[in-house]
């Protein structure tokens, strides 16, 4: 049908949704018994930049007065707190060891506490106002329903285990005041940790093989890494970032 | 036996007839002036035709003079005069009463084309000229008809990006002179969907309208209100070809063409084009109307999208603006289905009820359902297998038919607003603004979830609601209740649940555990009062005239002056310039309102504009509103007048409003809000234009012009103050403001912190001023009674002189 190309500008990539490609398949948990461990530190390669100054212009009393930026922090030995580092695209291991119970993510001082909160898939919490004023809070992210909602002082918003169904990232403001910044790390797999406030980090119990590493941090973006998992031992990988 | 009509009925009827044929054969329908010119042209045709012949003349006058004449006819004759004596008088009152009617503008729609023009570096033949790119496919049609369509197609979809680049922002999506521009237009921009525009018309026909824009109109066609551009300036040849095959191609219909031959190839095309248009799926609908702004895989990103402001939804985050399912729900069926058939007024997205059937619209929306990437219509259950690597719900979609509750709806009165507006401060102001002008007292800088930016609604605007305003937005009078309590609902459920995908949250508490970010009863209150805001707007279009008001002794120096109640506010849609490189795709001011004030030396402009940011570069702008990836430049605005000498009002004559012509030049009155960094005063000038393509001039003084403005609460207020030029000669041929005078203006506007700076501006086009005569009561009411005293004496004169006669003759 010649004509039908006229109408059909483009008709072609509408089939790749009518029958998408297979999806991802899902994480299964399994017992690991020969587990071996990647642990390692992440520092900032150079000297770290000082922190830049949030200027808070509204509801100063509330809120109290400027403030540096959490958004990265590096101690003194240049270990970097608050990376995400995961396993990617693990098919099989072992079980979640994050805690079963609710979340619970705060406004305080009209900041989020904690900056960076490590979930699960279908986890229900509590976002607070620990604050004397009002906050929007409103999520950001892609492919996972965004939350916007005024939250009066003292009170709170339930995250229903219905609201975070995938794995991925959920940036946190609040619209009112915009030097508010936060995340949630939705985790594809239990193998994803933060780091600490040292720059450490540790996987255990992973099965045996080659793997790559996706390392996340809010400032200073994306990277990935090959690491070598042997039945039984510690594997060690040190990571440098920079902005 | 045929009934014979007495001539003089005859006459009669053939008036009324004409009269009546005048009145409603032409939609919309003619001017009063016009019907009153055809009218006599009527009456005189009567008169000649009846007295052309003796008999004839006798017959038709014989039921005058026997009424004026015979004794029995005395209770007829004597009403009959005074009527006749009243009606004189009426028909003089009508003629010396002060008027506001504007001088009439008869725009020929068509005007005939010259025999050849020049553009391109080369001379076209208008007569003989045909569209290259059709003729080379009627040639391919003969030889390989693969190759015949596949060259068609690619013009086709070539013609489409110019045309959603270019064209669609006045000529509209739907090609029905209905783009999100087109309301701050005069004329309106063409329909090519009626049938009696393009196809009564050679394609070399609209290569002239394109190619020459509005300057290139002769004066029947009045080039001075036109606001299309000169596009050869923009388009090479190959591109203005193509967009005019897209024309013909998009609504169905085949140019005027000579050859017969030709012409029935082209139909024959056409047919079988919509042949296949007649039973196209979803998907190939969607993808031949909606995917130029929807994007193809309906994420928002199609060619024309960053040319709009607000963006095309984006259909895979699963952020729906306007919904009426509760809380988080995805939106019901029917809202998709609604904004589809509607359209959101304000934004360039139309509604489709034209164009597409009802069935059409709810596979459109089963076919949006399916780009979503958040689940949001999927079930609980859903299992990851179920979604392909995009995240799409591959299996059967939710159908949502929950309702967000409009129970306990607060009677809208004095006692409500005010605690509406209590709770508003308390919640809304810091977006919205002390006065709902939108103008963001925190200071920040707002984002969509997309990361662009975004403003807060400007709630004293109905028409810029979208889908929340029930009223068409222009007419405040015909606002019913049950129109404004609908409207009221609506607010309420935007309130409620929020706007998603934008910084507007919900209020109301959705999951257990949660309370009600404000009550219900307090929503309804923030209903009523948001309602109330636009008490004090002046809608544009509710007055078209500006009528300036005289006042004793010194006019206003201020803004606040309470002098300025006096005079009328008219209120006109601005529209950004995108008739001349460099081009403004995404204005953010939309109106502009003028009132007017005059003394016998001066006169004096009051013009108000609705911005959310006073922009002066260095000054006291909030902290975070600049952009920091743009420059901002100072807010601006100005007015423009003809020459003395480069207009008339009978014929109506204008130089071309961007900035006149070489023969009509324009004086253009400028003020700026000046800046802080570089330090520069707010100020005043003065500029001379001859044309669109010549360098303003400024004055090299602008000490007669005196402006002073103020920003607050998101508006600005400008008054600026010049001598009417009435006393003695005024110099480099300026304007004179005399009073009964038709002056036409125009208005520009620079938003700063919208990167609006030199040609980046809005503008309207020539607007009417009118300093009203004096009313001189001896005229308006003496002459009328003159008149039928005089009209009332020669009836009885006429009369007597009948009776003497007649009475001779029987002597």
């Amino acid at each position: 049908m010649k004509i039908l190309r006229v109408v059909t500008l483009t008709a072609g990539c509408l089939a790749v949704i009518a029958a998408g490609p297979a999806a991802a398949a899902k994480y299964k948990v399994v017992d690991v018994s020969d587990g071996g461990g990647i642990s390692g530190s992440i520092t900032y390669d150079g000297a770290a930049p000082e922190p830049e100054i949030l200027k808070v212009d509204e509801d100063v009393e509330a809120c109290g007065g400027d403030r540096p930026s959490n958004a990265l922090l590096v101690n003194g030995s240049g270990g970097i707190q608050n990376v995400v580092v995961s396993i990617e695209k693990i098919a099989a291991g072992k079980d979640w060891d994050m805690p079963e119970e609710e979340f619970t993510y705060d406004q305080k001082n009209c900041t989020f506490t904690p900056r960076i909160m490590l979930i699960k898939p279908k986890m229900a919490g509590t976002v607070l106002n620990s604050d004397s004023v009002g906050h929007n809070f409103h999520t950001i992210s892609k492919g996972i329903y965004n939350i916007n909602k005024k939250i009066q002082p003292g009170s709170k918003l339930e995250v229903t285990n219905k609201k975070i169904r995938k794995a991925g990232l959920v940036k946190a403001k609040c619209d009112i005041h915009s030097w508010m910044g936060g995340a949630w790390w939705v985790a594809a797999n239990p193998y994803t940790v933060l780091s600490d406030a040292d720059g450490k980090f540790s996987l255990s119990n992973v099965p045996p093989g080659k793997y790559t590493l996706a390392i996340w941090h809010e400032k200073l973006g994306e990277t990935r890494q090959q690491v070598e998992v042997k039945a039984g031992a510690d594997t060690t990988t040190d990571i440098k970032l920079k902005l | 036996m045929s009934i014979r009509i007495p001539a003089f009925w005859q006459a009669v009827l053939v008036l009324v007839g004409a009269w009546l044929l005048f009145s409603f054969a032409f939609p919309p329908f003619l001017p009063r002036s016009l019907m009153i010119t055809y009218s006599i042209i009527v009456v005189t045709g009567l008169f000649l035709y009846f007295s052309s012949d003796e008999d004839r003349w006798a017959e038709f006058k014989s039921p005058i003079v026997n009424t004026l004449r015979d004794d029995n006819k005395a209770l007829l004759r004597w009403p009959l005069l005074v009527i006749v004596s009243l009606l004189a008088a009426y028909a003089v009152y009508d003629g010396v009463r002060p008027s506001f009617d504007k001088p009439l503008e008869l725009r020929q729609v068509h005007p005939s084309p010259p025999a050849s023009i020049k553009v391109y570096g080369k001379s076209f033949d208008l007569g003989t000229l045909e569209n290259p790119v059709r003729m080379q496919v009627l040639e391919l049609l003969g030889k390989n008809e693969d190759s015949a369509w596949e060259a068609y197609r690619k013009a086709v979809t070539a013609g489409s990006e110019i045309y959603y680049g270019n064209c669609f922002y006045c000529h509209g999506d739907q090609l029905d002179g209905k783009g999100h521009f087109a309301s701050a237009l005069d004329p309106l921009p063409t329909d090519f969907g009626d049938v009696g525009t393009i196809a009564q018309l050679q394609e070399s026909f609209l290569f002239w309208r394109i190619t020459t824009g509005g300057p290139g109109l002769p004066t029947g066609g009045m080039p001075w209100n036109s606001a299309m551009p000169v596009w050869h300036e923009m388009l090479n040849e190959e591109e203005v070809w193509n967009v005019i095959t897209f024309l013909f191609d998009y609504v169905g219909q085949v140019p005027r063409m000579w050859d017969a031959e030709i012409s029935k190839a082209v139909t024959g095309m056409k047919d079988q084009v919509a042949a296949i248009r007649a039973k196209m799926s979803s998907e190939e609908l969607y993808q031949l109307r909606c995917a130029v702004c929807h994007g193809e895989t309906g994420a928002g990103d199609g060619p024309a999208a960053d040319f709009v402001y607000p963006r095309p939804r984006d259909f895979t985050a699963g952020l729906w603006k306007y919904k009426t399912s509760p809380g988080d729900l995805a939106p019901r069926d029917e809202d998709l289905f609604n904004t589809i058939k509607v359209g959101l007024e304000g934004t360039s997205m139309p509604g489709w009820s034209r164009i597409f059937s009802d069935q059409q619209i709810d596979g459109l929306v089963q076919l949006i359902k399916r780009f979503d990437t958040t689940a949001i219509w999927a079930p609980e259950e859903a299992e990851d297998e179920d979604f392909d690597d995009e995240g799409r719900y591959l299996k059967e979609m939710l159908v949502i038919t929950d309702e967000e509750s409009t129970t306990g709806q607060v009677a809208y009165s004095e006692e409500s607003v005010s605690r509406g507006k209590e709770v508003f401060d308390e919640n809304c102001r810091k977006c919205h603004g002390e006065r709902g002008r939108g103008n963001l007292t925190s200071g920040e800088f707002l984002e969509d979830d997309w990361g662009y930016r975004i403003w807060p609604r400007d709630l004293t605007k109905p028409w810029t609601w979208r889908a929340t305003e029930t009223s068409s937005g222009t007419d405040r009078a015909a606002v019913d209740e049950a129109q404004r309590e609908a409207t009221i609902r609506n607010i309420y459920q935007r309130v409620s649940i929020g706007i998603r995908g934008t910084p507007m949250p919900s209020h109301r508490a959705v999951d257990e555990g949660e309370e009600d970010a404000i009550t219900l009863e307090d929503r309804w209150h923030i209903a009523n009062y948001t309602y109330s805001l636009r008490e004090d707007t002046t809608w544009p279009g509710e007055r078209s005239v500006i009528q300036g008001i005289e006042v004793a002794g010194e006019l206003p120096a201020g803004v606040d002056d309470e002098a300025w109640l006096k005079a009328p506010v008219s209120t006109f849609r601005l529209f950004p310039n995108i008739i001349k490189q460099e081009r403004l795709f995404t204005p953010l001011n939309d109106t502009i309102s003028v009132r007017v004030l005059y003394n016998s030396d001066e006169i004096a402009f009051l013009l108000e504009v609705n911005d959310r940011t006073e922009s002066i570069p260095g000054g006291e702008v909030m902290s975070q509103l600049p952009d920091q990836s743009e420059t901002m430049y100072s807010d601006a605005l100005a007015l423009q007048f003809p020459q003395e000498d480069a207009y008339s009002t009978a014929p109506v004559e204008k130089p071309l409003y961007r900035h006149g012509d070489t023969k009509h030049h324009t004086t253009i009155w400028y003020w700026n809000a000046g800046s802080v960094e570089p330090a520069a005063a707010a100020r005043a000038m003065l500029f001379d234009a001859s044309g669109p393509d010549a360098k303003l001039k400024p004055r090299a003084s602008a000490d007669d012009l005196f402006a002073h403005g103020e920003w607050r609460e998101g508006r600005w207020r400008v008054l600026l103050k010049r001598p009417r030029g009435t006393q003695g000669e005024p110099a480099n041929g300026d304007l004179v403001f005399r009073r009964g005078q038709f002056i036409p203006v125009s208005f520009a506007n620079w938003d700063g912190n919208n990167g609006e700076v030199g040609s980046l501006h809005t503008q309207t086009p020539w607007y009417w001023l009118l300093l009203p005569h004096d009313t001189n009561y001896n005229l308006v009411f003496g002459a009328p009674v003159a008149t039928s005293l005089i009209v009332l004496l020669i009836g009885v004169w006429i009369v007597w002189y009948l009776r003497r006669e007649r009475d001779r003759s029987t002597a």
